[in-house]
């Protein structure tokens, strides 16, 4: 208390939070409250009286609030009375802007539901923060454009946690399908093969079973709910035997919830990996093999980033001479669903591009029905000139004035908005449908995002309210007050609105543009010749390996049947390719000439018939010919471009399954990969007996009775057999479901988009030509014939869409072409695809304002010049 | 004429008690003594402000002391009309109560 006069202030910031709270009037509050102040540090000491002082201010403030809002209340009254009286009187154009509303924002949140969900990927792990995938970078290896790998080998589990005391837990898996049998029910399902860890590190609740022992052993496994009813209905699994894959016999130990659908793991059971050991015998040695996925779990506080570095460890000291072209690295487990730039064989990826492209899509319908209600409100103004003539007169403020306004644009997007989260309710089963994963509602339960949503339109409601409310605040008294004086004409700033009508189209016409060019990229790929014939084609999946030796009946049989054209056992369908290595070719010189990364197609001697390709020099296998098992290879035309070879059959080759075999063929280029993809070099190595998928090409006819001869044909041979066939086409189109979803999508975008801007557009012109009513009488009365009136007032309209096309088309042009560039195989962007979706916008455009303008100039003169 | 509402009654009635010294914290602080709740600043700002408006008080600026860090006051003063009102009030009230007794209110309660 060391202050001269005694008497001491309140801080700055007090004073300041006084003056603005209180509406200090020229400081005479902020003195009452220095005084109070002032007491209390007398009464109570230094301390204690400021505290209590400040409990005095926040004690008065809701009292204050609270009066005050009494006060404005009665003025708010009216603002909702007249907000409503407005509402109920022009119905029409209430209804247009609120259904565009709606629409926008409900569309809004169904995209926001699926970005939300495409995002929570793996965060349901209760340590999501501290599991991370161990990837590598090896620049050996370049596959689809990338050097990045998931996939690592088995030998780095058994030292990391010695190696690194910041990993707590470690684990492998690699993913499985098998058919699974107990007594007569049998399924064929997708699992993983995982170390014990698996159950402690992610969160995969158990229902039955320990989660430190389940998978210790090997030959035993853990089942989902679904699938241990699907096998045991009302038994208890536990300690039951299921036959599995190769013949296993393996113990179930443990039943695991279902895997939720943001799991980039899926699976419908764990297979303990010790079980691998009995298959594979290098396991612990082989660090070379990309064949398993390693996980770890870090210590608490441990900084991944930190942590990465130290990884170079494991290559200096267990793959020496790679040092320079191996780098393992980590991902965080909530990342990897949205990387779709790391190469992997198992795991649920999506692409953080169809992200984004959808968020910008949301908003961008967001801001079309915005810019409806900005249209529609200003055209307006001279339907509320008079009104805000009159409160000014009476004393309104420009400021007060302002608010209102916004306070009814922020009204409407709210009813908006309960509106869309009705319709949101009702159409969410077809959504889920629709997108064909069972998506959680949980934008709309989840009180934060419903908040955040909640902002958003309020922000909507502020944003598209502001123009009109400026526009209309700055009308002066004296000019909408005088009599008669019904245009208001505030000038060029009215072509703010044309402004806004040309983005609407815009942005329409791009996303007609590509919707079209998705749509035409897609049957592209459907129509496109592949090098082999994927139709009436079935595949069958043989899982027994003991049964390989009645193969040649089976197919004897097979043919045998008259709808049935060939059948070929390999060890894949040419969809996709997975082994890949090296081969070497040796030409008549001696010169030997190496190709890394050629697939190897394991197949019979009908591998090339039934699949319908094309053997454009030499021949095909035969049975003729004794050695062609083992010493023939057939290559496909890459190999020979790549190598530049010029007389390739009989050129000695070595391939990963023979190291001395000649060429006897080549087989024309087939797309065995996706389009994205250039055709990579390939070889044909014939195995005899060996197989893991039957491929029967069979007659357009009685399919069902085909399908069923071959299922008991097979098992007749085959004991045990689950009889699971999928059409080759199916699959086909399997590959593309993604690229067609979003074909999909995005029509269903670009068809609200253009509706929303189109309700805009004929409430626009409805407005219009109601004010053109006396106009177009009086040219009626002179003379002037409907068509010419009504292509008076079209013309204008006619300009804006023909801006946008005209700005909009090159801009589509290049996003779409950019897209297209992503696939190797591709189609193009013909003019006539741009101008079909200029027409497209066009007419649309042309129908909403026609009917209305016709309307308006047929009507008779008598009526609409009597009018006033 | 409206009836005047309880705050205001009571805040009219505080500054015609207070006469030459009625301003903000003096008015706050006869109203907690004699009512035996707290009354803060932020209480009566909005009562005084309403009242000054409808013209049954009149303000001037006073005397300043250290203890208000130099800020001068803002003293009330009752007006005629404002005078009129508390009577009226007064008087209003005064009639709805007659032969009202404590002994009548509470058989009507406990029937």
């Amino acid at each position: 208390m060391d202050h001269r006069d005694k008497f001491s202030e309140p801080s700055l910031l007090t004073r300041l939070f006084i003056k603005r709270l209180f509406r200090d009037d020229g400081g005479m509050r902020l003195g009452d409250f220095t005084e109070i102040f002032n007491d209390y540090i007398e009464t109570e000491g230094w301390f204690l009286g400021r505290l209590l002082f400040y409990n005095y201010i926040l004690l008065s403030i809701p009292h204050f609030i609270r009066s005050s809002i009494l006060r404005s209340y009665a003025m708010f009254r009216n603002y909702v009375k007249i907000t409503l009286r407005n509402f109920s009187r022009q119905k029409a154009y209430s209804l247009i802007n609120i259904s565009g509303l709606a629409i926008g924002i409900t569309c809004f949140i169904f995209i926001m539901i699926y970005v939300k969900f495409e995002d929570s990927y793996d965060g349901f792990h209760e340590r999501s923060d501290r599991i991370f995938r161990i990837n590598q970078h090896w620049e050996a290896w370049n596959f689809r454009g990338s050097s990045d790998f998931a996939s690592t080998n088995g030998a780095m589990y058994n030292v990391l946690t010695d190696e690194f005391h910041e990993i707590e837990m470690a684990l492998r898996l690699q993913g499985v399908s098998s058919a699974l049998r107990y007594e007569e029910n049998s399924v064929v399902v997708n699992g993983i093969y995982a170390d014990k860890e698996f159950f402690n590190i992610f969160t995969f609740p158990l229902v039955k079973g320990d989660p430190n022992n389940t998978l210790k052993d090997s030959h035993t496994m853990v089942l989902t709910k679904d699938l241990a009813v699907r096998l045991f209905g009302d038994e208890d699994p536990i300690g039951k035997v299921v036959h599995g894959l190769r013949g296993l016999a393996i113990t179930v130990t443990g039943v695991c919830e279902n895997v939720p659908e943001n799991s980039h793991l899926y699976f419908d059971f764990v297979l303990s990996f010790r079980t691998m050991y009995s298959l594979r015998s290098d396991l612990d040695t082989s660090w070379g093999i990309l064949n398993y996925y390693n996980y770890i779990l870090l210590k608490e506080g441990i900084r991944y980033k930190e942590f990465e570095s130290k990884l170079v460890r494991l290559v200096e000291k267990y793959h020496g001479p790679e040092r320079t072209v191996r780098r393992y690295f980590l991902q965080p487990v909530t990342d990897i669903h949205l990387d779709s730039g790391i190469n992997s064989w198992y795991g649920n990826v999506s692409d953080r591009k169809y992200i984004y492209l959808f968020t910008t899509v949301a908003f961008l319908i967001l801001i079309i029905a915005g810019v409806n209600y900005i249209n529609l409100a200003t055209s307006r103004a001279s339907l509320r000139g008079r009104e805000v003539g009159i409160r000014k007169t009476v004393g309104a403020l420009r400021n007060e004035l302002m608010k209102q306004f916004l306070g009814e644009s922020v009204f409407l997007t709210f009813t908006a908005f309960i509106l869309s989260l009705t319709a949101v309710y009702t159409i969410y089963p077809y959504f889920r449908d629709f997108v064909g994963i069972n998506i959680p509602l949980d934008v709309l339960t989840n009180p934060l995002s419903l908040a955040g949503l909640t902002g958003l339109i309020f922000l909507l409601g502020i944003i598209s309210g502001s123009y009109p409310s400026l526009l209309l605040s700055s009308l002066r008294p004296v000019n909408v007050l005088k009599a008669g004086s019904k245009n208001i004409s505030p000038g060029k700033r009215l072509n703010l609105r044309n402004v806004l009508v040309v983005f609407q189209f815009f942005v329409s016409v791009i996303l007609i543009v590509a919707t079209i060019v998705i749509y035409k990229q897609l049957s592209y790929i459907e129509n496109k010749d592949l090098g082999y014939d994927r139709n009436n084609i079935i595949t069958v999946s043989i899982w027994d390996s003991n049964s390989r030796d009645k193969y040649d009946v089976i197919k004897e049989e097979l043919i045998n049947h008259r709808n049935i054209y060939s059948a070929s056992f390999s060890d894949r369908a040419p969809l996709r390719a997975s082994e890949n290595s090296t081969i070497r070719v040796i030409d008549e010189n001696g010169k030997t000439m190496r190709l890394p990364q050629t697939s190897h197609f394991y197949v019979d001697n009908d591998y090339v018939e039934s699949y319908g390709m094309e053997i454009i020099t030499g021949r095909n296998f035969s049975k003729e010919f004794s050695t062609d098992i083992d010493k023939s290879v057939i290559v496909n035309e890459t190999v020979v471009n790549s190598l530049g070879l010029e007389n390739p059959v009989g050129m000695r080759i070595s391939t990963s399954n023979s190291s001395d075999a000649i060429i006897i063929g080549v087989v024309k280029d087939f797309h065995f990969s996706t389009f994205d993809f250039k055709i990579t070099p390939a070889v044909f190595v014939p195995v005899e007996r060996w197989g893991r998928i039957l491929s029967v090409k069979i007659a357009g006819n009685d399919i069902p009775g085909t399908v069923e001869y071959i299922e008991s044909t097979v098992k007749t041979h085959i004991s045990d057999f689950v009889f699971n066939y999928q059409f080759l086409d199916d699959q086909f189109l399997n590959l593309y479901s993604s690229q067609k979803r979003m074909g999909s999508l995005f029509t269903l975008f670009s068809v609200i988009a253009l509706s929303i801007a189109s309700i805009g557009l004929l409430g626009l012109i409805s407005f219009i030509a109601s004010q053109k009513t006396r106009e177009i009488g009086i040219r009626k009365v002179l003379g002037a014939s409907t068509s010419r009136i009504t292509g008076l007032v079209v013309k204008e309209f006619i300009i804006l869409v023909f801006v946008s096309s005209f700005l909009a088309l090159p801009v589509s042009y290049f996003i779409m072409n950019n897209w297209l560039n992503e696939f190797v195989y591709k189609t193009d962007i013909t003019i006539w695809n741009m101008m079909l979706s200029a027409l497209i916008v066009f007419i649309i455009a042309a129908l909403s304002v026609i009917y209305q303008v016709l309307k308006a100039a047929k009507a008779n003169p008598v009526d609409s010049l009597n009018f006033e | 004429m409206r009836l005047l509402s309880r705050a205001e009654e009571m805040v009219l009635l505080a500054v015609w008690r207070l006469q030459d010294n009625a301003y903000g914290v003096t008015i706050a602080r006869m109203l907690t003594e004699t009512t035996g709740t707290a009354w803060r600043l932020g209480t009566i700002y909005v009562p005084l402000e309403r009242l000054e408006k409808k013209g049954f008080l009149t303000s001037s600026l006073g005397n300043s002391t250290n203890k208000r860090g130099g800020r001068s006051k803002r003293l009330y003063r009752l007006s005629k009309s404002g005078l009129n009102a508390l009577i009226k009030t007064r008087n209003t009230a005064e009639s709805v109560w007659q032969d009202v007794t404590v002994m009548d209110l509470e058989e009507g309660y406990g029937s």
